[in-house]
């Protein structure tokens, strides 16, 4: 399926377009965040979705334990022969 | 995350793998805002001479030995489903073995380029591959001379121009 055609940004009333250079602005913003914070949010996303899963009635989704994910590994002892 | 590229690297050390790298949405954390994503996809190029069968047995008997749950193909750790993706044609392959290593939580995890992410998304051509496309196009520093080089090798420059014209 082909992407849909670019909308005409320029035909939208002006205080619509002020919204969507926000959010574009915002969304490049969110590209400069380190990768531990977008992990974050992602987890926040997931929540989300989650919850609309659930309240629309099917099956939840799941959302990542970012404790467990963060957690620095340890080194193995040395294995015994 | 740092457990499962812990283990990547102990299999690599083992010889059990020749290279792995972080790719699929959640390598986008590293290059575009945060996508919604419910895996941590990891490449890996095996170290086994071609046309032999291939068994990911090894991996994820390490895994369970490290006391991480096993599901099918995943891994689960900290409930991320860990996904375990052998380089399944030569572009991915290429892409693993020239991954970049990049700080991640006091560590470093090689993750695909964002040039070769693009790639491989513009390659396998879903919905969501193109909004991945699009979101490399518009927030990653890519290279775009490399870029070219990649998607005329594997001829999907068409696909890539014709989608540009739609960005």
């Amino acid at each position: 399926m082909e992407p849909p055609e670019k909308p005409d940004v320029a035909q939208l009333p002006q205080a619509v377009r002020r919204v969507l250079e926000f959010k574009e602005a915002r969304r490049k913003q969110l590209a400069q965040l380190p990768p531990e914070e977008k992990l974050r949010i992602i987890v926040e996303m997931q929540k989300w979705a989650r919850a609309a899963h659930i309240a629309t009635g099917r099956p939840p989704t799941p959302v990542w334990n970012l404790d467990e994910l963060m957690k620095r590994a340890k080194p193995e002892p040395p294995s015994q022969v | 995350m740092n457990a499962a590229i812990r283990a990547f690297r102990e299999l690599q050390a083992q010889g059990v793998i020749r290279a792995f790298a972080l790719g699929g949405a959640s390598a986008l954390v590293f290059y575009t805002e945060p996508v919604l994503t419910y895996d941590l996809d990891f490449f890996i190029i095996l170290d086994a001479p071609p046309d032999t069968l291939v068994s990911l047995q090894p991996i994820y008997e390490y895994f369970t030995r490290q006391g991480y749950t096993v599901s099918g193909e995943q891994v689960l750790i900290g409930d991320a489903p860990v996904q375990v993706l052998v380089a399944y044609n030569p572009l991915v392959e290429e892409a693993v073995q020239n991954a970049i290593e990049l700080p991640f939580n006091g560590e470093t995890v090689p993750v695909l380029t964002p040039e070769y992410l693009l790639a491989i998304a513009l390659q396998t051509n879903r919905h969501k591959d193109r909004e991945r496309v699009r979101l490399l196009w518009q927030q990653a520093t890519l290279d775009e001379g490399r870029l070219v080089d990649i998607l005329t090798r594997y001829e999907l420059i068409e696909r890539w121009n014709h989608l540009k014209s739609q960005m």
